[in-house]
């Protein structure tokens, strides 16, 4: 039965975090999460540049009748700024779908492993993350559910220029594949840029965390596939599963050789972070993740004692900390200072939960 | 800065401070990156093959199918030059030597490196408009986005060089998955089908073809009934 989340299962929101955040899977000591996504239209309908505010109603309901029973369906015309903003910190939306206008919502799983964003540039943006570098399994799910869509609904295709999207970068497979790592040693040792070239050599861009124009805040980087024409999907899954455990081993490869070489470096850069979250008494986001990549690295190689503090908790501390969760979480809205406040309470509070345990 | 573009500096990337901060759309960025003189072959000497006066500051690599193909040195005028010359803001492009070119040729024009010239010959260029969604060209300059699938069609003597370039990809050839057909019992199939008998029937009518327009009403409100149940 299709369910409407209203206020009811996003208020839970704040207390849990998706998958994508459990610090499992392969790799997972530097690959944070993999992604892939799917662009696609639905013959008959002009792209949602050019729609009407009929036609873009009757799109989400020809998406939610061929996705009946399967997941939770979010209206995001009528729900709020900070629902929105709330998706968008758990990767569920992207910005873009967050802020538009008109008729558009948002289809995911309980596990938040797939949403499908309806009405976004355009008719269906299909995405699958999964924490850890597993590609093969997420692109088999992500298939799957393509697949399934196609039974239901005419997509806009061409035997020339493949899958018709609005925009002529996604052209072709219309597909996205990309990998969040964590580099905090590479990035110490000023080695991105021998990564940014292993990258550029694979057509294949290398980013900060949220795009361009963003420091590579708390030493996480995407990379991601650039062409979408004249690949197929499985060689664009390949490309990035050629560079990535290269990129992988240089990572791990810097953190033994720090860890030998100059411990003491290590320890005090680590130390220094989660003394800094224990103490804070105000904290923006750009700090917390700041800190929080020095302290990941210390539970990664051992110079924290994980006890009762895991990746997992650490994650999910981390979007608890976000803007909008911040606010889902006290149920009304708050000043950026009121933020920095509860932010850094909230972590004195579990940090100081972890060292009881 | 022209929309679409942004500087090296901001892009995520600790460099060095006193890296040049060239003015690349994101796609270029991987591509173009500080000059290294050590083991690269080019010699600090080197001028800016653009303006052929300033110092070399950047280079530019043109890739083509996964392979680098040619590498540009520039300086940091000419960059900024190159950079009002894709032909869509919007859409990131790599830098190739014909872009090269035409940023010589508009700096022979306005005589002046740095400066961008009023783009006159996308002025003079024709407006073509897609038929099904009425989007112009220009339109679709402007918002990077194009308006239906038709507008493939429509656009499309001027689209292929622009997606073989973003892409990579000679010719622009899709070679990857196709979709299947829908069922045909399903909603949209049925929704489609009814556009259909719709058109004919609109057309029995104006042929005054009453008897035969009854039968397509009919049959559409046996598939709109279905539809709503």
């Amino acid at each position: 039965m299709m369910q409407h989340t209203g206020e009811l299962n996003l208020s839970d929101f704040p207390r849990t975090c998706g998958e994508w955040l459990q610090g499992r899977g392969a790799d997972s000591d530097v690959v944070i999460s993999s992604r892939i996504r799917l662009a696609r239209n639905i013959r008959g309908f002009n792209f949602p540049i050019k729609m009407t505010e009929k036609q873009k109603a009757e799109v989400v309901e020809l998406v939610a009748e061929a996705i009946r029973g399967r997941a939770l369906r979010l209206d995001l015309n009528s729900s709020s700024s900070i629902d929105r903003a709330l998706l968008v910190e758990r990767h569920l939306i992207s910005k873009e779908l967050a802020n538009g206008d008109g008729a558009r919502s948002v289809i995911f799983g309980r596990g938040e492993m797939v949403s499908i964003m309806v009405n976004e540039e355009d008719h269906l943006r299909i995405q699958c993350i999964k924490s850890g570098f597993d590609l093969d399994r997420i692109w088999a799910r992500l298939s799957r559910i393509d697949r399934l869509l196609e039974r239901q609904l005419p997509i806009a295709f061409d035997d020339k220029v493949g899958y018709l999207t609005a925009c002529p970068t996604n052209v072709g497979t219309g597909m996205r594949v990309s990998v969040m790592l964590h580099l905090p040693c590479l990035t110490m040792k000023e080695h991105i840029r021998k990564v940014q070239r292993a990258c550029d050599s694979m057509n294949l861009a290398l980013r900060g965390l949220y795009g361009e124009g963003t420091q590579a805040l708390g030493d996480f980087y995407q990379i991601s596939n650039q062409a979408t024409l004249g690949k197929s999907e499985e060689q664009t899954v390949a490309a990035i599963k050629q560079v990535m455990p290269v990129v992988i081993k240089y990572e791990r490869g810097m953190r033994e050789a720090l860890l030998k070489e100059d411990k003491a470096f290590l320890e005090d850069r680590v130390e220094r972070a989660l003394a800094t979250l224990r103490a804070a008494r105000q904290i923006n986001v750009e700090e917390m993740m700041q800190h929080m990549s020095m302290v990941r690295l210390g539970l990664r190689c051992g110079l924290i004692p994980p006890a009762g503090l895991g990746i997992h908790e650490l994650n999910e501390l981390f979007l608890l900390c976000q803007p909008a969760h911040l606010q889902k979480h006290e149920r009304r809205s708050l000043t950026p200072e009121e933020r920095n406040v509860l932010r850094a309470d909230i972590i004195r509070n579990r940090l100081s939960q972890a060292s009881m345990n | 800065m022209p929309p679409g573009l942004v500087s090296r500096r901001s892009a995520g990337l600790r460099l060095r401070k006193d890296y040049f901060e060239a003015l690349v759309c994101p796609y270029c960025l991987p591509r173009a990156v500080p000059l290294e003189y050590e083991g690269s072959g080019i010699k600090e000497t080197m001028r800016c093959q653009c303006c052929e006066q300033h110092k070399a500051t950047v280079q530019i690599r043109d890739v083509e199918n996964w392979a680098v193909k040619d590498v540009i040195l520039i300086c940091d005028a000419c960059s900024k030059l190159i950079a009002t010359q894709f032909i869509m803001p919007h859409i990131p492009m790599p830098v190739t030597r014909e872009a090269l070119e035409k940023a010589k040729e508009a700096m022979g024009k306005s005589g002046v490196a740095g400066v961008a010239p009023v783009g006159d010959e996308a002025e003079a260029a024709p407006d073509i408009t897609c038929k099904n969604c009425g989007m112009s060209f220009k339109e679709f300059q402007k918002a990077g986005r194009l308006g239906c699938a038709e507008c493939y069609k429509a656009f499309n003597e001027t689209l292929e060089p622009i997606l073989e370039r973003i892409h990579g990809s000679q010719p622009a050839q899709h070679t990857g998955r196709k979709p299947g057909a829908p069922k045909a019992d399903s909603r949209a199939s049925v929704r489609q089908r009814v556009q259909t008998l719709k058109r004919q029937m609109d057309a029995a009518v104006k042929e005054e073809n009453y008897e035969r327009a009854a039968k397509l009403r009919d049959e559409i409100n046996g598939l709109e009934t279905g539809m709503k149940e």
